[in-house]
């Protein structure tokens, strides 16, 4: 990875899907670029490809057509190995819901995210009190709130240091006051480290946070 | 759309689990109803034979020829009171045939005739009967007499039906093991059922409250889902049913050579009644019903672990106290079943809990998650790994007592078999004339006389084995158990340890005798009691020598020297082993005619005798063999079933560390370690109770069944080959499941939805 490119940098993106007899395009010609340390909103109606594109930057889905580069790694054609030391090393990803392994207390489920990301040196309670979480280490995630469990998640996103943060409206399934404990959480941390992050919302709100905006549109369009 | 479409449209979203349960419902009632539908079968069939032997007493002729229908003429002309009974040994499925007179029957007392009303379609009159058989098939002529009857002609005599040893607690026995095989495979399908039934109702529990909201009554939904498991019941029941006939059928020819065999019963076929369809069906249902019951009418099971733990405990020691303490077949079979669920409560309890712990204790987060998953998964398929870790234990056990058996049986066989071939003394010879008779043949190289006869005793009636206890071919006898001054030392019965008996022999000729197993552990007779037997007009007493084994028949057998036999007590039957110089048999036949002046010689060699019985064993076991081998099938099948349609709740968190960076193989390396844990856990896990199972049927259920026990021996290697099977399933299962745990789009979407099941699953489970 390069010194001074963009976090990422995608162009010419094109995605399509079946649907029964029908081909629905939902990526068509995109191009932006996520400069180095700014937060990019993400927005569009339900339908306009937000998740698609956010799956497509962590390899999971391939695209149609177009180059993406991330901190200046060409990776459109990256192998699934590739692909998963990324995702295990350079990008968080945080969904809406489901971002804790049931099983483990928070504490471990940090610890696991750092291990695999090879952060050797993880201090899950200094994460977990970071985010308002004192104490709250050895529980299990249906041990506590709906909020909690979306901050235990983002300490697991910063506990790896990642490159990139990608958010996939992580305050969705949040109350207002919640969701603004842990919008706060998630811009706090852009501002301490400098964390490129792509945040998808439909909170218009939370998208006036970011520093710039990309929005889709149904057919998918670049920046405005 | 109706209440029931609603309902049932579960099904149509989860088109897997509908067939699991249909398929289960249908293996196990197969299963089930086949083995049911053969040990019914055999009811009837030793109903009949005794009906058929109601008259033990049959008319032989002196010259040693086979009755006919000339003689049967000829005694009735003469007023004497006969009835003649053609069989007809058909092949299976057909089975044998019976044909009666019923004109000659009249003049027997009503009460002991055959009742032919009773059985239609195993006795016909006997000019059909002669006339099915034709040429196609054997037949045997008897002639029934009344014991008493007077005026028979000098060439006939009188003898007890052979082959008339009371085999009704055997057979009971046999008929008691095959109930409890049916029992066992019941009691894992209820499991199964019950493991699918609750998945599903657990994935409606929002429908279902939802549609209360709408006003359905609590109760008009419980109802249609009594409907439902009914429906499925009899659905996957009466498809299983048809299943189980065609297994019936396929085992029938087998089973009859058992019953053949071991009780001289043939296995007669029935027509497959109404009722006959109708009775496994409703059992079903029932079991099906109770399968599930708390779940149908809104009871909670205690989720308190301690008084869960309590009861699984106390339900585990009552079961072995049953075993230990009560000495009869039921109360052994059930402390078997409470064993059985305590053993599998206790361990679906403490697995996840000693997972658990070892997550605790692990300094690797991911090996912490591991563990942590598989217990998730221990508790999600309890029932399924109880059902495989008791098909496992039953097949430890029913192979351990085959291969014990089989190897303590064809030892005693190779004791007792030391003649080359083996005749029937002619009934119109004297006796020592024929034993001089056939010494003096150039061919024979050693002989030995047995006598047989029926003595009474304070136990009863009980057999009695002359022998003459200075002939060499008695030389390898091993004795359970001996009481003779010098000898190498009492070995405990039970203990089966062999004794060297040169000294018993030599008591025997100074006139002690010795016991049969059976007889010993009936009666608690041991080597140095003395025993009071009454032969005829002499009673005598003597003392017990020494115990040997007897398998394979259930009735006291006592040995004495040929010299205790009064002279003027008839022997039933006259035998000599014979063992030959040279010669083959058919020479050595033709000169006995010749030195015996009949053409009456029946001559059974060694290997034929030891064919038969080893076939008659394999036989007897083949089936149980089959049938735990069955259901430990059933088993892994449902397993695999339960996993793939459990696992939808569990495979997000393998997708989960993809999407952290794990690779797709790295995290399918993960589920095949889970997989192998988990069936290789049980495996081990049923290890135990499978030698607690081998030790219940060989030192308990064995001595009250058949009257001998057996020692106990383990097979590890077997063992080996259960924990590798298990394995085999765990990958399997592994292999089937990695399919779930892609990462794709539509997982990531389906399970980062809010409220979806996965999301705070660590306590779901299903059954």
């Amino acid at each position: 990875m390069s010194v001074g490119c963009p976090a990422v940098s995608v162009t010419g993106l094109y995605k399509s899907f079946v649907d029964g007899n029908e081909q629905v395009r939902v990526l068509e010609n995109l191009t932006f670029t996520l400069p180095l340390h700014h937060s990019t909103a993400l927005v569009g109606p339900s339908g306009s490809g937000k998740s698609t594109l956010i799956n497509i930057l962590t390899g999971i889905e391939p695209p149609d057509a177009g180059a993406i580069r991330l901190f200046g790694e060409t990776v459109s054609h990256s192998s699934q190995k590739r692909w998963s030391q990324l995702r295990g090393q350079c990008i968080a990803t945080v969904f809406q819901d489901a971002n804790l392994m049931p099983t483990l207390s928070l504490a471990n489920n940090i610890r696991l995210r750092a291990q695999l990301a090879g952060t050797s040196d993880a201090n899950a309670e200094h994460w977990l009190n970071l985010l308002g979480l004192d104490n709250l280490g050895h529980r299990f995630p249906d041990q506590v709130s709906g909020g909690q469990r979306q901050r235990a998640a983002l300490a697991m996103a910063f506990a790896m240091r990642p490159a990139l943060l990608l958010a996939d409206e992580p305050t969705g399934s949040l109350d207002v006051a919640t969701a603004r404990q842990v919008a706060d959480a998630l811009f706090h941390h852009q501002q301490d480290t400098g964390c490129p992050m792509l945040l998808s919302t439909h909170d218009p709100v939370l998208a006036a946070r970011c520093d710039t905006t990309l929005s889709l549109m149904a057919t998918g369009l670049g920046d405005p | 759309m109706t209440l029931s479409g609603a309902l049932l449209s579960h099904y149509r979203r989860h088109p897997l689990q509908f067939l699991a349960l249909l398929l289960i419902l249908l293996i196990a009632t197969a299963l089930w109803s086949g083995v049911w539908s053969l040990s019914q079968q055999a009811r009837a069939s030793f109903s009949a034979s005794d009906a058929a032997l109601a008259q033990r007493h049959v008319v032989l002729r002196n010259d040693g020829v086979p009755v006919g229908v000339s003689d049967f003429v000829r005694l009735r002309r003469l007023g004497v009171c006969v009835t003649p009974q053609l069989v007809v040994e058909r092949p299976a499925p057909q089975g044998r045939l019976i044909g009666i007179d019923a004109f000659s029957l009249a003049c027997f007392a009503a009460q002991s005739a055959p009742n032919a009303r009773a059985h239609p379609g195993v006795f016909v009159d006997i000019g059909e009967a002669e006339a099915i058989a034709g040429t196609r098939w054997p037949t045997r002529l008897t002639l029934f007499i009344d014991q008493t009857t007077s005026g028979l002609p000098s060439d006939y005599r009188i003898e007890q039906q052979p082959g008339t040893v009371a085999t009704e607690q055997l057979a009971d026995s046999f008929l008691l093991n095959l109930d409890a095989l049916c029992a066992l495979v019941l009691l894992i399908s209820a499991l199964l059922v019950r493991s699918v039934f609750v998945l599903g109702m657990t994935q409606r529990e929002a429908s279902l409250v939802l549609l209360q909201r709408h006003g359905v009554t609590a109760q008009r939904i419980r109802w249609h889902l009594v409907v439902e498991i009914t429906l499925f019941a009899l659905l996957g029941g009466g498809l299983g049913l048809v299943l189980g006939r065609v297994l019936a059928r396929g085992f029938a020819a087998g089973f009859d050579q058992v019953l053949s065999g071991l009780f001289s019963v043939s296995l007669y076929t029935q027509t497959a009644s109404v009722l006959s369809w109708l009775a496994p069906l409703l059992m079903l249902v029932i079991v099906m019903i109770w399968a599930v019951a708390d779940r149908l009418f809104e009871h909670q099971p205690s989720r308190h672990k301690p008084a869960q733990m309590t009861a699984a405990w106390l339900t585990l020691a009552t079961g072995v106290g049953v075993v230990l303490l009560l000495p009869s077949l039921t109360g052994q079979f059930a402390g078997i079943a409470l064993v059985l669920a305590g053993y599998g409560w206790l361990t679906t309890l403490n697995l996840p809990l000693l997972l658990e712990r070892l997550a605790r204790r692990s300094a690797s987060p991911l090996l912490s998650w591991s563990w942590s998953e598989v217990s998730a998964m221990v508790r999600q398929l309890a029932l399924p790994l109880a059902a495989l870790q008791f098909a496992a234990a039953t097949v430890i056990a029913v192979h351990a007592l085959v291969a014990t058996f089989e190897s303590t049986f064809y030892q005693w066989l190779d004791q007792r078999l030391q003649g080359d071939v083996y005749v029937q003394a002619p009934p119109a010879l004297e006796r020592q004339t024929a034993r001089q008779r056939l010494a003096s043949l150039a061919s024979v190289s050693a002989l030995h006389s047995v006598l047989r006869g029926r003595a009474q005793s304070r136990f009863g009636s009980l057999d009695v084995m002359a022998i003459e206890s200075a002939s060499p071919l008695l030389r390898r006898w091993e004795f359970l158990s001996t009481a003779v001054p010098g000898d190498t030392g009492v070995a405990d019965a039970s203990a089966g340890t062999p004794t060297d008996g040169d000294t018993v022999w030599r008591a025997v000729a100074a006139g002690q005798v010795l016991i049969n197993e059976q007889l010993s552990r009936r009666h608690g007779l041991a080597a140095g009691n003395a025993i009071t037997l009454t032969l005829g007009t002499t009673t005598m007493t003597a003392t017990i020598a020494a115990v040997y084994a007897d398998y394979g028949r259930p009735a006291g057998e006592v040995v004495i020297d040929q010299a205790l036999w009064p002279e003027n007590w008839p022997y039933q039957s006259s035998s000599f082993a014979v063992r030959l110089r040279s010669g083959g048999v058919e020479s050595f036949q033709q000169q006995l005619a010749q030195a015996w002046q009949t053409s009456d010689v029946k001559v059974r060699d060694n290997e034929a005798i030891r064919t038969l019985a080893v076939r008659i064993f394999d036989q007897t076991f083949a089936l149980t063999r089959a049938i735990s081998t069955m259901t430990l099938l059933l088993a892994g099948v449902a397993l695999l079933l339960m996993a793939l349609t459990l696992f939808a709740s569990r495979s997000w968190y393998y997708q989960l560390l993809q999407v952290w960076g794990l690779s797709a193989t790295q995290v399918r390396g993960w589920l095949i370690r889970h997989g192998l844990l988990l069936t290789g856990a049980i495996a081990l896990i049923a290890l135990p109770l499978g030698v607690f199972l081998t030790w219940v049927l060989v030192a308990r259920i064995n001595p009250l069944a058949f009257g001998w026990s057996l020692p106990m021996a383990t097979y590890p290697g077997f063992w080996l080959m259960i924990v590798a099977l298990s394995l085999a399933v765990g990958l399997v299962l592994a292999v089937l499941l990695a399919p779930q745990i892609a990462l794709s789009p539509a997982s990531i979407r389906r399970s980062t939805e809010p409220h979806h099941p996965s999301g705070t699953g660590r306590e779901k489970k299903a059954g």
